[in-house]
């Protein structure tokens, strides 16, 4: 394993034990502080930050049930976005992850939402590469960070039309087991033994990016050795109607960047990822987050990308790297006019036009909300891994107003370092910079 | 971690408009709403009490703090998070004409008042919004405690949850509470230090749930997760040193020391 990812340093944090473990086992090593200019919140930023390895990946969504099965509909250029299989009194579609959804085992039955069984089922997938961290680090010194926007509200939904009807709330309905939004957290802690922090971040669609970031505060600072992050959200008729009322909900599938674009497809699914302090071979490494807030309005970009220009800066600074090294640009992309344009705007202030490949993957899987920064970060994993840009699905013909370099067809291409963005309401912004392990 | 230093505090419960209301302990029955001061009144319709309640607590803390509202760091920590506008929403899809209103569910994510704080002010820098079920004070102060030692900047943390509408009012708490702390690695001038943190660890042993404050029982707020606050700012209040528990009522909970 590369040095730069590995941290084998004495306790730099004061601590007091207290009947208990230590928060601060080895601590990192000091970082090579510098700093960079920092437009919003004054003179200095800490940057160029020690990489983290992923050690484990897993996937479920519209294309598949399985990482190997979305990997490779990634790869063959195909979508899974189909009608909704619930009554709606409006056309769309949706990336419904595919086929009913294993019921949860019966020790955890209370915790059962359509969330939940989406989340067991990506868990399940690299189970044995958690339990051997856990058992590497210890359960105290491992945390479980999801982001989530919708939390189990699919069952909460449910219970509320059951009350409508019968007057009474529906037997079995748990708010704390199945409504509240870290139910999830609690379901995977309880499963899995972990003892160290256990929380969602929820600010909406760049929630699954942000626990990345919290999980490297964690780790750089010895608070814990490993992290189980990411992202998870279901289909619910509340997102629905509400992109509906927000007038972007396409009746057809997304088409990213084009001009041809008609909004959005809204979708569902999972993506987890086990970081580590180090590891031998990792899969990829998270170099840098950055994180920004346009401070502009609740739904709509800053339109000339400024508050997503300073996300990608500030995780290129954590980088150590400069944009002439990015090879490809994930983007958040999600097939709405002002978004697409903004982003655009964005990569290309940054990158210069044409500077760097830019895909949106939201016409294979529809936007994820809560799901779709950790989706990108993996879909970046699996980029760098394959060396292969993957299709920018239903771009072509690229909207002229987009000054950015859209790539609608795949092709190999050596990768080193990808961006993945994720953008809010609230004018919340994330950016990964994942880079190849060496 | 490098010692971080609290420097202002802020509370809002309907009836206790401030903490030194609460500190006094007598409700006034005029106080329902927070005035949430850093959400111009245009941008702050159709919020929920959630909302304004954490952005006061955000605002009081920040302005006791001597923190820049422009440019400090805010975390907002909630349970169950837009409750009562989600509630207003599922009305309209399930008994009403499904036509959700555009503000309304733009209110509904649990980072509105982290969206909302951050346009009010025009601060473009780091604002994140979590929860933790019981534990979401606790999750919230780590947070904000690692990221104030990693960035030098100063941070607040505000963390409420509140009564939740018909038909789950039984199921949640049974009042409104928030607080607010504001936390700096390094002094902003003038500002003075109420506490200073020292050390984060873990503990085996969960410390018991908070009935009471300063004698007086919590029974009203029985449930609302940021009852784990009030220790830590009844330690901060009589200057009190030593270790803190962060979470209570729950196994191994973060402990602060304030030295």
């Amino acid at each position: 394993m590369s040095g730069r990812a590995s941290f084998k340093r004495a306790a730099r944090c004061i601590t007091t034990p207290f009947g208990g473990s230590s928060i601060v086992r080895p601590a990192p090593p000091r970082p090579r502080w510098r700093t960079a200019p920092d437009r919003a919140n004054g003179p200095a930023l800490v940057v160029a930050l020690p990489p983290l390895p992923i050690t484990a990946l897993s996937l479920v969504n519209g294309m598949g049930r399985t990482t190997a099965e979305v990997l490779d509909a990634l790869d063959g250029g195909r979508a899974g976005l189909v009608p909704p299989s619930f009554p709606l009194s409006f056309t769309t579609l949706v990336g419904a992850v595919p086929g009913d959804l294993p019921p949860l085992p019966s020790a955890h039955e209370g915790y059962d939402t359509r969330l939940a069984r989406i989340g067991v089922m990506a868990l399940a997938q690299i189970d044995a590469e958690v339990r051997a961290a856990i058992a590497r680090w210890g359960p105290r010194r491992v945390a479980i960070l999801v982001g989530t926007s919708t939390g189990g509200l699919d069952a909460t939904e449910a219970a509320y039309g059951h009350w409508a009807e019968h007057g009474r709330l529906p037997d079995g309905f748990d708010l704390a087991r199945q409504h509240d939004f870290n139910a999830l957290g609690e379901l995977f802690a309880h499963a899995l033994g972990v003892e160290g922090p256990v929380y969602v971040v929820s600010t909406a669609c760049s929630s699954s990016g942000k626990v990345h970031a919290s999980a490297a505060r964690m780790i750089r600072a010895g608070l814990v050795d490993a992290a189980l992050v990411g992202g998870i959200d279901s289909l619910c008729r509340m997102t629905l109607h509400g992109f509906r009322g927000l007038g972007i909900l396409s009746e057809t599938a997304c088409r990213p960047f084009s001009a041809e674009r008609s909004g959005i497809n809204i979708g569902e699914g999972a993506a987890l990822m086990l970081l580590e302090r180090e590891a031998a071979a990792p899969l990829a490494l998270l170099r840098g987050v950055g994180e920004s807030s346009d401070a502009y309005n609740m739904s709509s970009p800053e339109p000339s990308g400024r508050g997503a220009r300073e996300a990608m800066e500030r995780a290129l600074a954590q980088s150590g790297a400069g944009p002439a090294e990015v090879s490809l640009v994930l983007a958040h992309g999600t097939a709405t006019s002002q978004n697409d344009v903004a982003e655009g705007a964005a990569v290309a202030s940054l990158f210069g036009p044409g500077g760097v490949p830019v895909v949106s993957t939201k016409g294979y899987t529809g936007h994820q909300l809560g799901a779709a920064g950790a989706t990108s970060a993996a879909f970046a994993v699996h980029a760098l891994r394959s060396g292969r840009i993957p299709a920018s699905l239903g771009a072509a013909p690229v909207d002229p107003a987009i000054p950015a370099r859209v790539e609608a067809e795949g092709r190999a291409a050596p990768l080193e370092l990808v961006l993945a963005n994720a953008f809010a309401f609230g004018g919340s912004n994330v950016c990964l910079a994942i880079g190849r392990a060496t | 971690m490098r010692p971080i230093h609290i420097t202002g505090l802020g509370l809002f419960a309907p009836g206790f408009p401030s903490l030194s209301a609460f500190l006094a302990g007598q409700p006034d029955p005029e106080v329902k709403d927070a005035a949430n001061p850093w959400v111009p009144s245009r941008l702050g319709r159709g919020t929920s009490l959630l909302t304004r309640i954490l952005g006061e607590c955000a605002a009081q803390a920040v302005l006791d703090g001597g923190l820049d509202p422009k440019t400090c760091g805010t975390i907002y920590g909630s349970a169950l998070g837009e409750f009562e506008t989600m509630v207003v929403l599922l009305d309209v899809i399930v008994r009403g004409d499904g036509q959700l209103s555009p503000m309304r569910f733009k209110n509904s994510v649990h980072n509105a008042a982290s969206g909302l704080g951050s346009i009010g002010q025009g601060n473009a820098g780091f604002s994140t919004a979590l929860a933790g079920g019981p534990r979401t004070f606790e999750i919230s102060m780590i947070e904000a405690l690692l990221l104030a030692s990693e960035s030098g900047r100063s941070v607040v943390v505000s963390v409420a949850d509140d009564r939740l509408p018909e038909p789950f009012a039984a199921l949640g708490t049974r009042g409104g509470l928030g607080v607010g702390i504001a936390l700096c690695p390094e002094l902003p001038d003038g500002a003075r230090v109420l506490a200073t943190i020292t050390g984060l660890s873990q503990r085996t042993e969960p410390a018991p749930p908070v009935a009471n404050f300063r004698g007086r029982s919590l029974a009203g707020w029985a449930g609302n997760p940021t009852l784990s606050a009030l220790p830590l700012i009844e330690a901060i209040l009589d200057g009190s040193k030593g270790d803190i528990p962060l979470a209570h009522g729950v196994p191994h909970p973060y402990v602060l020391t304030l030295g």
